[in-house]
């Protein structure tokens, strides 16, 4: 069988030409917005950081929702795909198209941000990163929220605390517990690469970054028939 | 307590076809309603297409129960009509069946979710399932085939043919997005056949299909039966019926209230016609005088009478009953068909 869902996904996707269009576009404009406007650089590297991120999670998340409210999910399962395949080859689905669609946006953050080569491919490998764990942790909210409305609260407030873990509203690192926070959390990586664009230094976070990259497609394969069953309304 | 069985090839103990990778079957799931089901559990069964169902009942959250102690037994290459008026059961049992919902209690034995080829045994199609709908009816049709354990070239084959066979070939490569819910509805019978199941459950397949398709869907069913694939098929319609299963179960008010094979179901109603006659005024006795071939069954209200030559009979039991001082309100004739077996069974109209 192997990675039908990934063969499908990529389908649907570019069956859908409006909305792919309109997921390149959205980001760009909210990025060309911030980088030609008057805001200080490193508040324009947070505002990418936490756009890009909120993009990647709610895009996975919105589609498994509609999906399993369209009973989409549960006829995939009982047809033969594993749970824990189908939400993987979801997530990796979710993360590449979520990286081709904010490529655009991310190359003109970069721009104006007079980032060198090797500071936008860090970026991207980065970007790449979040948008993975970005998009397992949407498959998390999918399941948790019953409604698009809910899903979005969710993904706000726990994007919101993650973002703040990850060191992108702070003007420098916390100590103690709180800096230690920051070392372990997901988006820092993505934050600090930005961050690197506006004010030079070595990039941090990539440690943490690689290690829930790693750890969240295990806890999403274990939980994953808990976790589409959920996502049935 | 539920007790649900997927039984592999081996007759070990397997997981419920809903939400498991390769699960332990032990775990809690929620109907409709969000109630907790029972725990699941397994027993020592078969190995192939075969069902067995014990004493099913099951309620849409706190209504009234849908099914009532269903008890059923299909053997592996059987093809069985389910056939019930609306309201009668057939589609939540045909869910169970299909894992979809569990049992409030009583036991289900179900095949292995796969054969030991890695093919998906079950195939169902229900009411309204979805589809990708910006994506075409063949592609829709070989996902799902695919999903079932097919290899691509094995799965395009077999979706052709059977795209051929209940004549969506024409609108096979147009979105789905552009169907009509006809059209909708033998993509999903084609999605459930593609992969070639052990266990065939079908919720009302002949559903608004023209008289050739019909017969083309009864042979595809009729071969999987050969090839000892085993059938389900619910039904309100009666006329596909007897040229398809090789058993019919009747169900009213969430209970098999008769079943048997076509022929003997036909036999218990005898060959002859009913007619039940309401009258409007009868006198005190009522002594009709009937030729020979028709007899009198009861005298009661509706006064029923059993007759050889059909409904070229009514004109004279009226005239009859008229000489002999009633007065005939309305004659309903009941030919000696499978709507009659339900209806002695019942005394409920099938449709």
């Amino acid at each position: 069988m192997g990675v039908i869902v990934w063969g499908l996904e990529w389908r649907l996707a570019l069956s859908r030409k409006r909305d792919l269009t309109l997921r390149i576009v959205a980001p760009l404009s909210l990025v060309l917005v911030v980088a030609t406007g008057a805001v200080p650089a490193a508040v324009g590297a947070a505002s990418y950081v936490v756009l890009f991120v909120a993009f990647g999670v709610l895009g996975t998340a919105l589609r498994l929702l509609r999906d399993g409210e369209e009973g989409i999910t549960s006829r995939v399962v009982r047809g033969g795909v594993s749970p824990k395949s189908y939400l993987l080859q979801r997530a990796a689905v979710g993360a590449v198209l979520a990286f081709v669609q904010l490529l655009p946006a991310a190359l003109v953050a970069a721009a104006f941000l007079n980032a060198s080569t090797s500071e936008v491919l860090i970026a991207l490998v980065a970007l790449a990163g979040s948008l993975w764990i970005g998009s397992l942790l949407g498959i998390v909210v999918a399941a948790v929220g019953r409604s698009g409305t809910e899903v979005t609260v969710v993904c706000g407030v726990g994007l919101v605390l993650l973002l703040h873990m990850s060191g992108v509203f702070h003007a420098a690192s916390p100590a103690g517990l709180g800096g230690m926070l920051e070392a372990a959390s997901p988006f820092r990586a993505l934050h600090e690469a930005f961050v690197t664009m506006v004010a030079g230094g070595a990039e941090r976070g990539g440690l943490a970054a690689a290690a829930w990259a790693l750890a969240l497609p295990v806890l999403v394969g274990s939980l994953a028939p808990r976790l589409t069953a959920a996502m049935e309304r | 307590m539920a007790v649900w069985a997927h039984t592999d090839e081996a007759g070990a103990r397997m997981a419920p076809p809903e939400h498991s990778d390769e699960g332990s079957g032990q775990e809690s799931r929620k109907g409709p309603a969000g109630r907790t089901k029972p725990a699941l559990s397994a027993e020592s069964g078969r190995a192939t297409g075969g069902v067995r169902a014990r004493d099913v009942r099951f309620a849409y959250g706190l209504g009234e129960p849908v099914l009532d102690g269903v008890d059923l037994e299909i053997g592996v290459g059987e093809v069985i009509a389910l056939v019930g008026p609306q309201g009668s059961g057939k589609s939540t049992l045909l869910r169970i069946l299909a894992g979809d919902l569990s049992p409030d209690s009583g036991a289900v034995e179900l095949p292995a979710r796969r054969s030991s080829g890695g093919r998906v045994m079950l195939g169902y199609a229900g009411h309204g399932g979805a589809h990708f709908e910006s994506l075409s009816g063949w592609e829709n049709a070989i996902f799902y085939a695919r999903a079932g354990g097919m290899r691509r070239r094995e799965a395009e084959g077999a979706v052709a043919e059977l795209m051929e066979i209940l004549g969506l070939k024409a609108q096979g490569h147009r979105a789905v997005s552009e169907y009509t819910d006809e059209a909708r509805h033998r993509l999903l019978l084609i999605e459930a056949l593609a992969h070639r199941p052990a266990l065939t459950v079908l919720d009302e397949p002949f559903r608004e299909m023209p008289q050739k398709t019909r017969e083309a869907l009864i042979q595809v069913l009729r071969l999987r039966s050969a090839q000892r694939g085993t059938v389900v098929v619910a039904s309100g319609d009666l006329v596909p019926i007897p040229e398809l299963a090789d058993r019919i179960l009747f169900l009213h008010q969430g209970r098999v209230v008769a079943g048997g094979r076509v022929a003997e179901l036909l036999a218990s109603v005898g060959s002859a016609t009913r007619l039940e006659v309401e009258l409007e005024r009868r006198p005190q006795q009522l002594d009709a005088r009937f030729r020979p071939g028709i007899t009198v069954v009861s005298d009661g209200d509706p006064y029923v009478l059993e007759v050889s030559r059909g409904s070229a009979a009514v004109g004279e039991v009226v005239a009859a009953l008229t000489a002999a001082g009633a007065t005939v309100k309305s004659v309903a004739v009941r030919e000696a068909d499978l709507a009659e077996v339900f209806r002695r069974a019942t005394g409920a109209e099938l449709q």
